[in-house]
């Protein structure tokens, strides 16, 4: 009998490092490609098949617009495998397949070892069940259009890459296929992961929201680069040691704006005086959101300094001066720029858990990455989260109700541990409820159980406590939302009945990371919503907040969300947070008024049959 | 009408000096006749004269609303003595000037003394130029779709799925008129006609003669530069000019827009923050569509099949079939309709909608805005249909952009606005018509009144599945900030006369409010004494 082969570590398969334009650029052709290693045949996976089709993605090559149905490459072919999948071209469809589900695969890796958990889609609706039913693959659909665009459909549970020709020379090429841009896949894939674990950030709650997706798309992108050592192997060299000049890194997508507008860059995120006032006027998501992203950047570039300075006090070199760098001192900072670039994508991906569940901001999100380091990291060494902080402020990003901007005053509240406490919230019977905190590896698995534990925990929030009415009360103070009708103000557009008000559980996911010291943590992340009708006029809002309802409830103009994410330590079932966005709060109610109202938010809201895609709109660049 | 600023003449003592303003009601469209008047001499400038038409529809508001344009005119031919001073003409947009077209024969009898347009409506201007060929090229694209689709062409598509399209770029389409025929794909454009003595001073760029009488905007437009007598009266305004005209040249407009910009696209950079787009529609954009349609028209017609039009080269070729073997088309074409959701066939033609709002916006960006100051610095803003992009951009410069001498003070957007007494509403009150802090929060003066040219019916007329309300005009919200900052004195296209009058009573302030006659009075006019400096 012949002794088993060991199995292959890792499926490696060929992409363009950036684009095809940067593939022709002869200073940049060293590193033109690049291969991304995926994980040869998981036990616990779906096994690939031709499309690319595997447990995550399905990469369906329809060109409605020549009405084409290419050929799907099949990944698995010896002729393939053997040469680390097709090798990059512009003229062959199966390369693009490859491509944009290689990128694809990558990014959900990342968030996954960032999370520590699997990455799940966002359900769709059922017309017909009348519930939302789980999306096991996300649809990628690489020549989608011929536009000047791509984008994540909520809709569709897809990605919609465009093709266009253009006619100008820079960009290197007649047709530009945006599914061959690698930040573009990126960014793209980024929406998709966001919108399944935050579904309610796609709606225009505030200028922060919608700005939020794009800022956190981008940065995923922006930090990918760094994960292609030889292109900064080459920015370091030829920049002597800096990373802040503007260029090929911290640039996007430059194909797409080569071939659109002339451009180098379709955004380039060095940005040397910060003004803590631009964030005020700046409304347009894009633009907003651009503010975010240079300020991670910028914090990323703190720690990229301090990680270096004392190796290049040590080399005596003299940075920027426009020496050559020791080709050795060259790799050690190369290697230092891809660790802070990782570190500060996972602070960023590791906060999406330490956020509200609906109407976000970007404050909350310095709070989130804050928080979420420290209960990670505790000793903060090199002054990752200062880094943060500083950077933010320079732009004037601020959390509201915050005393001050030092690390420890950004924490989120931590819940009262002592059951003296009068806000003390035990959940200690949280164990009694049949919960199945048992690891799952399979999708499907972890789908299933996350449902079953979604609909006992609903069970447990909203079954009322009849011996101590005061516990519930306590709840709904902590949760921000109503279980039963408050007594002073009845705020009847909430929907209910007597016997309870209508309350979500929206999710519930189990995580598990660790640190780099050994530190483990298991969480329980659970976000509660609930929602009210909202109405333009203030007056009218007044009314029928204090109108008792029939069966028939009257129609709304908009519908404003609160509720809470609950964080449990798992190590021995505490509370440890609870951020919340009250339903009561008028104020916020009136902000997500005024930016549904807001004359220059969404271009021609005069037709609002689009507002399903917020994405397919904004991305029209 | 001269360019330089210059003391303006006294009036002769206790003649008696007004301007007022009249709108013509039961319009969802602009028609506004600004006079100035001193002792017994007059000076008339009309903006506009325009009615939303659906050609070819059944909306009845609407069809009542071209019908009256009849009587507009008439009175207008009447109270001018068939004699206007100046014609501005906003931007070119049915709802502004199909008047022209609905009643060229009366039009034809009228003397006009001078013109003026934007920057955009000059032929000589290569950026102007640029814009309109883009939209042109848009347009025929769009008018194509259109076409085809009530030939009986389905282009490959679900029927319910283009019908809801075609009707909604239909409706957009119907605010050019006729829409001239471009080559889309290629630089097919031919230079202006050899010259020719009875060639119109400015040559449209195609070279394709206007048509007498005009069936469209652009033909409007183009027959308004023929009626001065003297050819210098033609004028194309630039932001940051202005000029004087009126009587005695005693008013001032200033320019605020259209904006002259280039930068039409990706104002992301965040160092740079101030400009902002303004034109939208991309070439590429455009050329995309044209191809698509032009493919999905010969494939039908089982045609040669041209490589260039095609990403990939023939071995990789395989023609889309529902009924396909393969495992990845069958779960494309899979029937339950969760499945058929996921579909995107029919995803192109989004972007003939897009396009078709995109084109809308640019046309009411090129609108002509301007403020017109009358002595004792009062003014009075026309902003046609400019848009956010537009309105944003009179902060832009100050005003005059280049003072003739370096004594002449300038000013800013905001210490203008700050004048306004009279607001012609833009856009019929939309949504996205008229600045809020910018703009509305910037009008200071206690005495403001706003004209919006609106009938509530015949917007909520235009209804679509996605839109089953139809337009929101007046939007609720920018009407009531508007009720607020005018203390009520707001005159409607549909509103009710004696309350009306009411609110202006009420309130008093600097205008007076008259109709004319009958119970739904064809014009309601605002007058305000001069209080000459």
């Amino acid at each position: 009998m012949v002794p088993p082969v060991p199995q292959p570590t890792a499926r490696r398969l060929r992409v363009y490092a950036f684009d095809p334009n940067a593939a022709l650029d002869l200073g940049t052709t060293r590193f033109a490609s690049a291969t991304i290693s995926l994980a040869w045949n998981e036990a616990t996976e779906e096994p690939l098949a031709p499309g690319p089709v595997n447990e995550y993605l399905e990469v369906i090559d329809i060109d409605p617009c020549s009405r084409q149905f290419y050929g799907a490459v099949d990944l698995d072919a010896p002729d393939v495998l053997a040469q680390d999948g097709l090798p990059p071209s512009e003229g062959d469809p199966r390369f693009h397949q490859q491509m944009v589900f290689a990128v694809a695969m990558k990014t959900i890796k990342l968030f996954e070892r960032a999370l520590g958990r699997k990455v799940l889609w966002a359900p769709a609706w059922d017309d017909e069940k009348k519930t939302y039913v789980a999306t096991p693959k996300l649809r990628v659909y690489p020549h989608a259009i011929r536009d000047q665009n791509a984008y994540y459909s909520r809709e569709k549970r897809a990605l919609l890459f465009g093709y266009f020709a253009t006619t100008r020379r820079s960009a290197g090429a007649s047709w530009i296929f945006t599914a061959l841009s690698h930040d573009i896949i990126v960014h793209e894939t980024t929406h998709a992961i966001l919108d399944g674990l935050h579904p309610r950030y796609s709606e225009p709650t505030s200028p922060d929201s919608l700005a939020f997706h794009e800022a956190f798309a981008d940065i995923a992108a922006l930090f990918s680069h760094f994960q292609l050592p030889e292109a900064v192997h080459a920015y370091i060299e030829a920049n002597g040691g800096k990373l802040d000049e503007s260029g090929l890194l911290s640039g996007l997508a430059g194909q797409f704006a080569q071939g659109t507008t002339g451009r180098g860059s379709l955004r380039d995120y060095i940005d040397r005086q910060p003004d803590p006032d631009l964030l005020e006027g700046t409304i347009e998501p894009h633009e907003r959101g651009a503010i975010l992203v240079a300020a991670v950047f910028d914090a990323f570039l703190t720690i990229y300094g301090a990680r270096t300075g004392d190796l290049l006090r040590m080399s005596g070199a003299d940075v920027g001066g426009g020496a050559r760098l020791h080709p050795d001192l060259v790799a050690r900072l190369t290697r230092e720029a891809g660790k802070a670039a990782d570190h500060v994508l996972r602070m960023c991906i590791r906060a999406l858990d330490y956020l509200p569940p609906v109407d976000v901001r970007f404050g909350e999100f310095l709070r989130a990455i804050v928080t979420a380091d420290t209960d990670l990291i505790p000793d903060d060494t090199l002054h990752y989260r200062l880094a943060f902080v500083q950077a933010f402020r320079r732009r004037g990003i601020f959390p509201e109700n915050c005393l001050s901007m030092s690390p420890d005053n950004l924490l989120w509240d931590m819940q009262p541990q002592d059951p003296g406490d009068p806000g003390f919230l035990g959940i200690g019977d949280i164990q009694n409820q049949g919960l199945d905190f048992v690891p799952r590896y399979r999708r499907g698995d972890i789908i299933a159980v996350s449902e079953e534990n979604r609909r006992k925990l609903w069970h447990w929030l909203v079954k009322p406590d009849l011996q101590k009415p005061e516990i519930d009360r306590r709840w709904e103070a902590a949760l921000g939302v109503y279980f039963q009708r408050p007594d002073g103000r009845p705020l009847h557009t909430i929907s209910g009945r007597s016997t309870g008000l209508k309350v979500e559980v929206a999710s519930v996911r189990t995580t598990r990371r660790s640190g780099p010291d050994g530190q483990d943590i298991r969480q329980l992340v659970i976000e509660v919503t609930q929602r009210r009708r909202g109405y333009f006029d203030a007056e009218r809002q007044r009314i029928e907040d204090g109108t008792e309802t029939g069966p028939d409830v009257p129609p709304r103009d908009f519908i404003f969300r609160g509720g809470a994410t609950l964080i449990v330590d798992l190590r021995d079932n505490t509370l440890r947070y609870v951020i919340r966005k009250r339903i009561d709060d008028d104020d916020r109610l009136q902000r997500q008024r005024e930016q549904l109202m807001r004359s220059d938010a969404m271009g021609f809201t005069y037709d609002r049959g689009r507002s399903n895609e917020p994405f397919a709109m904004l991305h029209r660049m | 009408m001269a360019q330089a600023p210059r003391r303006t003449a006294r009036p002769r003592t206790s003649e008696q000096e007004t301007v007022s303003v009249r709108m013509y009601r039961g319009l969802l469209g602009d028609c506004f006749l600004l006079t100035h008047r001193i002792g017994k001499r007059v000076f008339r400038t009309l903006f506009d004269c325009g009615v939303l038409q659906a050609i070819g529809s059944a909306k009845p508001e609407t069809k009542a609303g071209v019908a009256h344009m009849a009587d507009v005119v008439r009175n207008l031919f009447d109270e001018t003595g068939g004699e206007l001073d100046l014609v501005v003409a906003t931007h070119e947009h049915y709802d502004h000037l199909s008047g022209f077209i609905l009643q060229d024969e009366l039009w034809d009898t009228f003397k006009i003394h001078a013109v003026w347009f934007a920057w955009t409506e000059n032929y000589a201007d290569p950026l102007a130029n640029d814009i309109r060929l883009n939209r042109s090229k848009g347009l025929a694209t769009l008018s194509a779709l259109v076409a085809g689709a009530k030939a009986g062409q389905a282009f490959g598509l679900v029927p319910d799925e283009l019908e809801e399209t075609v009707a909604r770029v239909q409706d957009l389409l119907q605010f050019y008129g006729e829409i001239e025929p471009v080559a889309v794909v290629g630089h097919a454009l031919t230079g202006a006609a050899a010259h020719d003595p009875a060639a119109p001073a400015n040559p449209r760029p195609s070279g394709r003669p206007p048509k007498v009488p005009p069936v469209s905007c652009q033909d409007v437009l183009d027959w308004l530069k023929t009626r001065p007598e003297d050819p210098g009266k033609v004028r194309y305004l630039e932001p940051g000019q202005q000029v004087r005209f009126g009587l005695d040249d005693r008013l001032q407009a200033t320019v605020f827009g259209p904006p002259r910009t280039r930068d039409r696209l990706l104002q992301l950079d965040p160092s740079k923050g101030g400009g902002r787009e303004v034109y939208l529609v991309q070439p590429g954009e455009v050329g995309a569509l044209a191809k698509t349609l032009a493919m999905r028209s010969e494939q039908q017609a089982g045609g040669a099949l041209v490589a260039g039009d095609y990403p990939f080269a023939d071995r990789f070729r395989r023609w889309e079939d529902a009924a396909s073997d393969d495992p990845l088309a069958a779960a494309y074409y899979a029937t339950d309709p969760r499945n058929a959701k996921r579909r995107i066939d029919g995803e192109w033609l989004g972007s003939a909608e897009t396009l078709a709002l995109k084109i809308d916006g640019d046309v009411n960006n090129t609108s002509l805005a301007l403020a017109v100051e009358v002595p004792g610095r009062d003014v009075l803003l026309f902003p046609g249909d400019a848009q956010v992009g537009n309105w944003l951009s009179w902060h832009d410069r100050k005003y005059p952009a280049e003072p003739a001498t370096k004594d002449v003070p300038q000013e800013t957007a905001e210490q203008i606005l700050n004048r306004v007494v009279f607001y012609k509403v833009g856009h019929h009150a939309s949504h996205n018509a008229t600045a809020r802090e910018k703009g509305l929060e910037l009008m200071l003066s206690p005495d403001l009144v706003a004209m919006i040219p609106v009938v509530e019916a015949v917007a909520k007329e235009q209804k679509t599945k996605n839109n089953p309300d139809g337009w929101a005009m007046p939007y609720r919200d920018l009407y009531a900030r508007l009720k607020e900052k005018t203390r009520g004195r707001i005159v409607r296209g549909d509103g009710d006369p004696a309350t009306e009058a009411a609110a202006f009573k009420a309130a008093d302030g600097r205008f007076a409010l008259a109709f004319g006659t009958g119970e739904q009075p064809l014009w309601a006019e605002v007058t305000m004494k001069v209080t000459a400096a």
